[in-house]
């Protein structure tokens, strides 16, 4: 074994696709080392944004192997008297083989048609010379999100070659040893002189230390990289780069685990020696929102928000590249650009607040909400019509004056997209409306505007939603989605342009968190889809819309669910059991209540777990009987015409079981499981396709009984395997 | 040393034209931005090397604030640089740019930060950065790919300078209006009277009819030229699509456009640029057909 080292240096690589890209580089090299036989070991890869960088232990050789070459058929390669013919002497030339080496015998095993065959004793070669044709293919194989021409030409067969930016350097060792690479000119669509070479050459830092005349050196192995690199400013290890940055943050008073994590772990790949600087923000914009300080921090400069000084002046840190002496020009630097931006935030800010919200709703029919669906103007006012509806409606006095509450706040909800806040800021929206609706509206509706556009408008964590927010971001998500709907806009496959998914995902996650019933999905979504009707002049209702949100929504469920960590079969156990009640009721029974679907698949989810071989028994049982069953309208049970003493027992404890109340989900559960017994029995001793209609009958009528002691909180059926799979038959 | 604005475009010329450019003078029509003026759109197409520096004054009527905000402006300057094809140490010698205006990169932060350029209109994009200098972009650095549509080869390279902001940084200065143009001569003194009237214009006064008319006679010129003048017309109608550009401009500005006509506005102009870009390479660079071929 020797060590194989290969860096490709490049101009700098977009931060985002650099771990991505040495994922590619280490599974692609690892298949392509592992079929031309080099045993590849430890192969380790690392990057900074200015190389990637792989190394992995190899055989010095390639295995010999064995091979089987196949010639022409047995008639064609002996002649009439059985000798070897000219044909089987060009195969075994061809081969270089000599001729009696050469057999015959079946292609396929078992066949009596023969064929002419050599076998032949493959020579490894040496690595170095496998390795040469593997550079390309290595270089060649990188999916980047986006690829450009850098007139550059590979000559792997496949001519042009384009990469994710200009490569200035390659260093390819193999124990010590340079493997040979080139990479060409391409001018005029043709090969010409060649443009970067393997070598043994890296770079160190652009800048550090500085005065260097010469950012090269030369390496013989990953230690001498490694160690040339620390020496030269660049910290090749990324994990090491994000330790740095941690450290550093907790030095600054930050906190690297908190909210900052996912911009820390941005940063590593900035730059190649990370230095963590930190700035004061001028006390003038304190008073700022911190909505707007952070957007400013965060989205547009790249920086984490830090606790404020003593003197309550906002500060942050930021991620440069610089060495010790210049990190007071790189803060000076960032804080310059962050007042301007600032400055330009506290002028919008302040123009902004000469106007109210109100005076604003106006200037929204000048926007389109979607074309074929009309303005932002007549999306509020639709949405908050639905709402004043609901007020009335309700029956509670609470939850009239939350819908009043939210009718305003819906007509409010979009008046920021006109203020030149959102304008200059257009990830504020939403959160600018709730800061300028305080001024003149209860912090409910303010609350209400400012989570509207979030995945679920919970204010912070472990606080309660309020009705008013959840009754705003529903009835404006859904108002979103009766509308695409409408006009075929519906998500098909991974296409979802107006994420809808995720606005439906949005709806599903408030209500698991609300009272049941405060947000009565099916009549608002009909409402809504009323008011479109009479607001486009639409002649028809479209009815079948509301369908399909409603499958669209179940979906949605299912998929939220999901990603909260349930069982699979387990989600689809409960949401069977609504969809046969809705089937019933023609209501979708699923949305009436989330909360309870959540909380029945709970139930199920912990007793599948502790007595998971009696409902996986149950499932298959289960499954056998409505197999069974399948359409037949239940009977009654006679339980006089009963034969067996099974079915007796089998009865008698489904009567048992039904004593339970239906209403607790975990009790009825329970007491299903507890017929385990019995239901084996049953199927054992009875057969319920008897000849006698009458005793067929009765036992049908049992199945029945028994599907439909659970059938309120699940279809245990679903929990079986599709192994487990059985003919229906009885 | 503290370099001027004006000493900043006498330096980059200089270091320019050592580095083997020619060094131009800006687009005379109104342009938005430096890759408009013919110098880059129409040089980047075809075979041919082309290395050249110029100083673009840049118009963008939406940017206007009447001279209120220290970093907003109707007209700002941008130093464009084409290298074609690209040298191999092209971003060295960026660095070496920044040098020779004062800035040591080793004493700032100095990041090639992802950022791929793309004009809609132009039918243009390339790959790139942006250029941070402590955090403050200066530079607009793009390998281009495409121009008018056309796949480009051999590839240039654009550095994109913006001089307002490097003035600002070198004389430290948080007001672009506090910037020397010149040794005693603030940008305010030469400038600042021209960003409120033509913001005024361009937010108050602009007639909307006329500049209506005026994007679609400029366009129905160049429409005109393209499809029935023959060859040898691209540069002049190319004029025209600049002219259409800045009206509709102007009209954004004026808020005279709705969301629809807008995309449908771009698409014209789009449409036209790339025919320009296509009758440029076939005056230029004609398809040698050989005859006789069977």
């Amino acid at each position: 074994m020797a060590e194989f080292l290969f860096e490709i240096g490049f101009e700098e690589m977009p931060a985002p696709w650099l771990s991505g890209l040495a994922d590619q580089l280490r599974s692609r090299f690892a298949s392509v080392a592992g079929e031309e036989r080099l045993a590849p070991s430890d192969v380790r890869v690392f990057w900074t944004s200015r190389r990637l960088v792989l190394v992995a232990q190899l055989k010095s050789r390639q295995d010999d192997r064995m091979v089987v070459e196949w010639g022409p058929a047995a008639k064609i390669a002996k002649d009439a008297s059985g000798n070897w013919s000219k044909a089987a002497e060009g195969f075994a030339k061809k081969q270089s083989v000599s001729l009696d080496v050469l057999t015959l015998s079946p292609k396929v095993e078992g066949s009596a048609d023969l064929h002419v065959s050599a076998r032949k004793h493959l020579l490894g070669r040496p690595t170095p010379e496998v390795l040469a044709g593997v550079l390309p293919t290595l270089l060649r194989g990188f999916n980047f999100p986006k690829r450009m021409n850098w007139d550059a030409w590979l000559d792997d067969g496949r001519g042009a070659f384009e990469f994710g930016r200009p490569i200035r350097w390659m260093v390819a060792l193999f124990d010590g040893n340079v493997v040979p690479a080139t990479i060409f000119d391409c001018v005029a669509g043709a090969k010409a002189g060649p443009r970067v070479a393997s070598g043994r050459r890296s770079m160190g830092n652009r800048f550090y230390p500085r005065g260097a005349s010469d950012r090269g050196f030369d390496v013989r192995s990953f230690a001498e990289l490694e160690a040339g690199l620390n020496a030269r400013f660049v910290i090749l290890d990324p994990a090491s780069r994000a330790e740095r940055i941690r450290a550093q943050v907790v030095v600054a008073g930050g906190d690297p685990s908190g909210e900052a994590a996912p911009l820390l772990h941005e940063w590593s790949d900035l730059v190649e020696y990370p230095t963590v600087v930190v700035g004061t923000i001028p006390k003038e914009f304190a008073d700022l929102p911190d909505e707007v300080l952070n957007t400013v921090l965060a989205h547009h400069q790249k920086a984490a928000t830090l606790p404020r000084d003593q003197d309550g002046a906002p500060r942050f840190a930021a991620i440069s590249g610089v060495d010790d002496a210049a990190v007071q020009n790189a803060a000076r630097g960032q804080e310059r650009v962050i007042v301007a931006r600032l400055k330009d935030a506290r002028f919008f800010y302040d123009e902004d607040r000469k106007r109210t919200l109100e005076s604003r709703v106006d200037e929204l029919a000048a926007i389109t909400f979607q074309k074929g669906l009309g303005s932002y103007k007549d999306k509020v006012m639709r949405m908050e019509s639905v709402a004043r509806r609901e007020a009335e409606v309700a029956t509670l006095r609470p939850d009239a004056e939350a819908w009043t509450d939210a009718a305003e706040a819906l007509r409010l909800s979009k008046a920021d997209l006109v203020t030149q806040m959102v304008r200059e800021f257009p990830e504020l929206q939403g959160q600018m409306g709730g800061i300028y609706a305080r001024r003149s509206k209860s912090p409910r509706i303010a609350d209400a505007i400012a989570l509207h556009y979030q995945a679920s408008p919970t204010p912070t964590a472990g606080t309660a939603i309020s009705l008013v927010s959840a009754a705003t971001s529903c009835v404006d998500k859904l108002d979103t989605l009766v509308g695409h709907f409408r006009i075929g806009d519906a998500p098909t496959g991974s296409a979802d342009p107006y994420a809808l998914r995720r606005a439906g995902q949005g709806i599903v996650r408030t209500l698991l968190e609300l009272d049941p019933g405060a947000v009565k999905l099916a009549t608002v979504a009909n409402r809504l889809n009323d008011a479109y009707s009479d607001q486009l002049g639409h002649p028809q209702s479209k009815p079948e819309v509301l369908t399909r949100i409603g499958e669209f929504l179940v979906d949605r469920l299912r998929h939220v669910l999901q990603s909260r960590g349930y069982d699979a079969s387990v989600i689809d156990a409960v949401l069977a059991a609504r969809e046969r009640s809705s089937a019933r009721s023609g209501r979708n029974t699923a949305l009436e209540n989330l909360p309870l679907v959540e909380h029945d698949i709970q139930e199920l989810s912990r007793l599948y777990a502790e007595q998971r071989e009696v409902f996986d028994g149950l499932a298959e049982a289960f499954k056998r009987a409505k197999n069974i069953v399948g359409d037949t309208p239940a009977g009654v049970v006679d339980p006089v015409s009963f034969v067996e003493d099974v079915e007796r027992a089998l009865f008698a404890a489904i009567i048992e079981a039904e004593g339970t109340p239906g209403s607790d989900p975990a009790a009825r559960l329970r007491a299903v499981a507890a017929l385990r017994a019995e239901v084996d029995a049953f199927f054992k001793g009875v057969m319920v396709n008897a000849d006698d209609p009458r005793l067929k009958a009765n036992r049908l009528a049992l199945l029945s009984r028994l599907l439909n002691l659970v059938y309120e909180v699940a279809d245990l059926s679903k929990l079986a395997t599709p192994t487990g799979e059985r003919p229906a038959s009885s | 040393m503290r370099l001027s604005l004006q000493g900043i475009i006498a330096m980059l010329n200089s270091f320019w034209e050592a580095n083997g450019c020619l060094i131009q003078l800006g687009a005379d029509t109104e342009v938005g931005a430096g890759t408009m003026h013919p110098e880059t759109f129409l040089r980047v197409l075809g075979p041919d090397p082309w290395k050249v520096g110029y100083v673009q004054p840049s118009r963008r009527p939406t940017d206007g604030r009447y001279g209120d905000n220290p970093n907003r402006l109707y007209k700002h300057h941008q130093y464009q640089v084409i290298l074609k094809p690209a040298p191999a140490d092209v971003q060295d010698l960026y660095l070496d740019s920044l040098r020779a205006l004062g800035i040591d990169p080793a004493d700032h932060d100095v990041r090639f930060e992802e950022d791929n350029w793309e004009s809609p209109a132009l039918g243009a994009w390339g790959i790139g950065w942006q250029v941070l200098l402590d955090g403050q972009e200066i530079t607009q650095f793009t390998y281009f790919q495409q121009a008018g549509g056309i796949s480009l080869s051999p590839i240039s390279a654009e550095i994109t300078y913006g001089l307002e902001r490097i003035a600002m940084y070198l004389q430290d200065k948080a007001d672009v209006f506090e910037v020397a143009w010149a040794p005693g001569v603030s940008y305010r003194t030469v400038r600042h009277e021209e960003e409120f009237e033509l913001s005024r214009y361009s937010f108050e006064l602009a007639d909307v009819d006329l500049h209506m008319k005026l994007f679609e006679g400029a366009l129905g010129e160049a429409k005109r030229l393209l499809e029935t003048a023959g060859p040898r017309v691209a540069l002049a109608a190319y004029d025209w699509v600049l002219r259409a550009s800045h009206a509709f401009n102007v009209l954004d500005a004026r808020g005279g456009i709705s969301v629809t006509q807008r995309a449908s506005m771009l698409l014209q102009i789009r449409r036209l640029a790339c025919g320009v870009a296509a009758a440029h390479v076939e005056d230029r660079w004609p398809v040698k057909t050989e005859a006789g071929r069977g």
